[in-house]
């Protein structure tokens, strides 16, 4: 067997090891597409900040509402719309964020029927 | 209507050797592709070449080869017996020139018909060749199937045997890239199939001491085995197989003459047949064939003399005959299960025992799933005449006929609107679409009635068509095409969590594909340029001077389908999809996929969170 071995170092003399692009397996992939998720979910979707108590959903609301303040009321399907400038998901999703504020009926003056606080 | 086309004696050609096969390489290598799949072109190339190595191994001169591919360039090194050294330029470039039409020993070798390395030798840009023998060498050099050079030396200190080196030809294969994950896969099977013989790649040692047994041990993990493998070696047949714990699906690996036949045919037809019998008659009890067969995870190589095949590629055997005066394949390989299987299981009455119990469990599995088996495939009948989610193509896998078969893919988009763009710049032969609306339910932990439950994943089987066995399914790529937001990072994982829990041999397989897109358009009045990374784009920010129009695709649906057709037409990327080496599937999945929130799970969250802060451009401040 030694003999068979003796030029098994000469094939690669004189050339460079060019890294070859390898594949990615499938732990790897796991890893990355889990935690850029799992990091989304947790710094821009379902955990409120520190600073003002507000999940980004909400805050952009917030931000829009401001942006659209005239002293009359405004329609939610506008500020809903406006919103859409900030958060980049559809409109069902910030309408839905919008009347649970609306509902805790602290932050938001409506008018007409913002459904039922649940678990009051 | 008919143009009035000139057909006279000037329009019959006869092509040199070298333009047909540069003219027509699919029909000397399959498809040609970048080697972004394992049988693409530039794989085959590497077989031809390492094929005839191993023939000097088999005929017991040469225990090692040397591969080594850096970068485009592949190297192939063996300590056989050499060309003869007059005939070295022939051999590459004569066609149906060989030496192994005679010989009874090759009768039983894939590659006979004396055109491998002549294809390599055509299609690569360059082309070496250099044979040792007697203490004398000789070469030739040869670019696309041009001589450029030949040179004979006298006297030489080199060791006998054979060295061929060649680049590839980017004419040919586009933006090609070996990956060594394929390479190595294949090289393993080399060793699989031939023990004893050793194969250096890139410095990495391959080397096999009891054959497919080996194979069975590295695919399936020591934990999942129900009972130790069963190794049985005949004349010309050698078999191995288990039965796993966890894994739902059949898994088979079968090989004639040393080539892989992914597809399979006659002979795993035979077997599986055979494996039945031969176990109903073992426990006198008429079994279901698929309770008996459900999780068994095996191989098969069997050698046939002239073996025919139902396609050029040579992934599904076609002959019924074992050649010479020995019977067909499917009695050959019934009587080497029947008395080889039978003997096995009567001393080994633990491994009988483990196998009756499977084979009671799945039953009753069966019946559990009986009732909403049948509500499913009531279901599904209707789906196939229309399902819904799917936009069906052509050519599907199963149709070994047509020559782009291997070429059908079917894409996984998310939502609506990118599954319009697809449908609409797709190439209707070759490539179909199933659209997912929402997030596919999370599937670990949950048994396969959930398969037949959610409509979903029921309507991807039956457009797979993998209910019953894998040899069925239509797409041979079959391409995750979500956003490249996170959103889309989390359904790739709730898909691939799907394919793995129920179907992993997808995956082994290799069908499995996620599909990169760009992630930029950047274009000014006079060119666009796509970039797939942030360094792309900067590098097309300096290309195209100033004040080009950046647009971020943030999904697939803001892509108009024109756009779309660059990026599932000939340049499409792909990102195979590969399990780790003896990885254990049920642990990934439980950490990244399991129910509960473990402290570990969050740990390794908040070890790893990934903060994206916001770059405050300070010009603008």
């Amino acid at each position: 067997m030694s003999e068979e071995n003796e030029e098994l170092e000469s094939i690669n003399d004189g050339e460079i090891l060019e890294p070859t692009e390898s594949i990615t397996r499938i732990t790897g992939m796991y890893k990355e597409w889990f935690l850029d998720y799992a990091s989304y979910v947790i710094l821009e979707r379902a955990v409120p900040a520190i600073e003002d108590g507000f999940k980004p959903v909400q805050r952009r609301i917030m931000q829009s509402m401001k942006d659209l303040d005239d002293g009359r009321y405004n329609k939610v399907a506008n500020i809903v719309g406006h919103t859409m400038q900030y958060h980049p998901h559809g409109d069902a999703s910030i309408s839905d964020a919008m009347v649970q504020i609306g509902q805790k009926d602290m932050l938001i003056d409506m008018q007409g029927n913002w459904g039922k606080y649940l678990y009051r | 209507m008919a143009e009035n086309t000139q057909y006279t004696e000037d329009n019959i050609r006869s092509l040199d050797w070298k333009e047909h096969i540069r003219m027509r390489p699919g029909m000397y290598i399959g498809k040609l592709g970048d080697g972004s799949s394992a049988d693409d072109g530039i794989y085959i190339l590497v077989k031809e070449v390492i094929d005839n190595s191993i023939d000097e191994f088999v005929m017991g001169s040469g225990k090692t080869i040397e591969v080594s591919i850096q970068g485009e360039r592949v190297t192939v090194r063996d300590y056989g017996r050499g060309i003869p050294l007059g005939k070295v330029v022939d051999v590459v470039s004569k066609m149906n020139t060989g030496g192994k039409y005679d010989s009874r020993a090759f009768k039983k070798s894939v590659g006979l018909n004396g055109v491998g390395t002549k294809a390599v030798n055509a299609l690569s840009s360059y082309f070496r060749v250099e044979s040792t023998r007697d203490g004398k060498s000789a070469s030739a050099e040869f670019s696309r199937g041009e001589l450029n050079d030949q040179e004979m030396l006298e006297e030489t200190s080199r060791r006998k045997g054979t060295k061929m080196t060649f680049v590839p030809d980017s004419e040919i294969f586009k933006n090609f890239k070996y990956r060594p994950e394929y390479v190595a896969r294949m090289l393993k099977y080399y060793v699989y199939l031939n023990p004893g013989l050793t194969i250096m790649f890139n410095g990495e040692k391959f080397f096999s001491e009891n054959g497919l047994k080996d194979l069975l041990s590295e695919t399936i993990l020591d934990t999942d085995r129900m009972y130790p493998i069963v190794h049985l070696v005949g004349d010309d047949i050698e078999v191995a197989l288990t039965h796993s714990r966890t894994q739902y699906s059949e898994e088979y690996h079968s090989f004639v003459n040393g080539q892989n036949t992914t597809q399979g045919g006659t002979h795993l037809a035979a077997f599986r047949e055979a494996l039945v019998k031969t176990i109903r008659e073992f426990y006198g009890k008429n079994y279901e064939a698929s309770d008996i067969r459900k999780s068994i995870v095996s191989a098969i190589a069997i050698k046939v003399m002239e073996p025919v095949f139902e396609s050029q590629t040579k992934t599904k055997l076609g002959s019924t005959d074992m050649g010479g005066d020995l019977p067909t394949v499917r009695t050959f390989i019934n009587d080497f299960l029947k008395t080889k299987l039978d003997n096995y299981l009567h001393k080994h009455s633990d491994v009988a025992e483990a196998i009756q119990r499977k084979i009671i469990q799945a039953e009753r599995e069966r019946k559990d799933l009986s009732g909403i088996r049948k509500l499913a495939r009531d279901r599904a009948k209707k789906s196939s005449l229309h399902n819904k989610k799917l936009r069906d193509c052509r050519v599907h896998l199963t149709d070994s006929k047509k020559e782009n078969n291997l070429e059908s893919t079917l894409f996984i988009t998310e939502g609506d609107s990118a599954s319009g763009s697809i449908t609409k710049s797709r190439n209707v032969n070759t490539q179909a679409v199933f659209s997912l609306r929402g997030k596919p339910l999370n599937s670990y932990n949950m048994s396969k009635k959930i398969v037949y439950e959610n409509e979903e994943f029921n309507l991807l089987q039956a457009a797979l068509n993998i209910e019953d066995s894998m040899e069925d399914l239509r797409y041979n790529k079959i391409v995750i095409a979500t956003d490249a937001d996170v959103d889309g990072m989390h359904i790739r994982l709730l898909l691939i969590t799907f394919f793995l829990q129920f179907f992993p041999e997808l995956i082994k397989k290799g069908h499995i594909y996620i599909l990169q897109t760009p992630l930029f358009r950047v274009r000014n009045k006079k060119e666009t340029r796509y970039c797939y990374t942030p360094e792309e784009r900067a590098a097309a920010l300096a290309a195209l001077g100033k004040n080009p129009e950046i647009t971020r695709f943030k999904g697939l649906g803001e892509i108009s389908p024109d756009e779309f057709k660059h990026f599932i037409g000939e340049d499409m990327r792909l990102d195979p999809l590969m399990l780790d080496d003896n990885m254990s599937i049920e642990d990934l999945l439980r950490f990244y996929m399991g129910g509960k929130n473990t402290p570990d799970r969050q740990e390794f969250i908040i070890d790893n969170l990934k903060v994206e802060l916001d770059i405050i451009e300070e010009d603008t401040v």
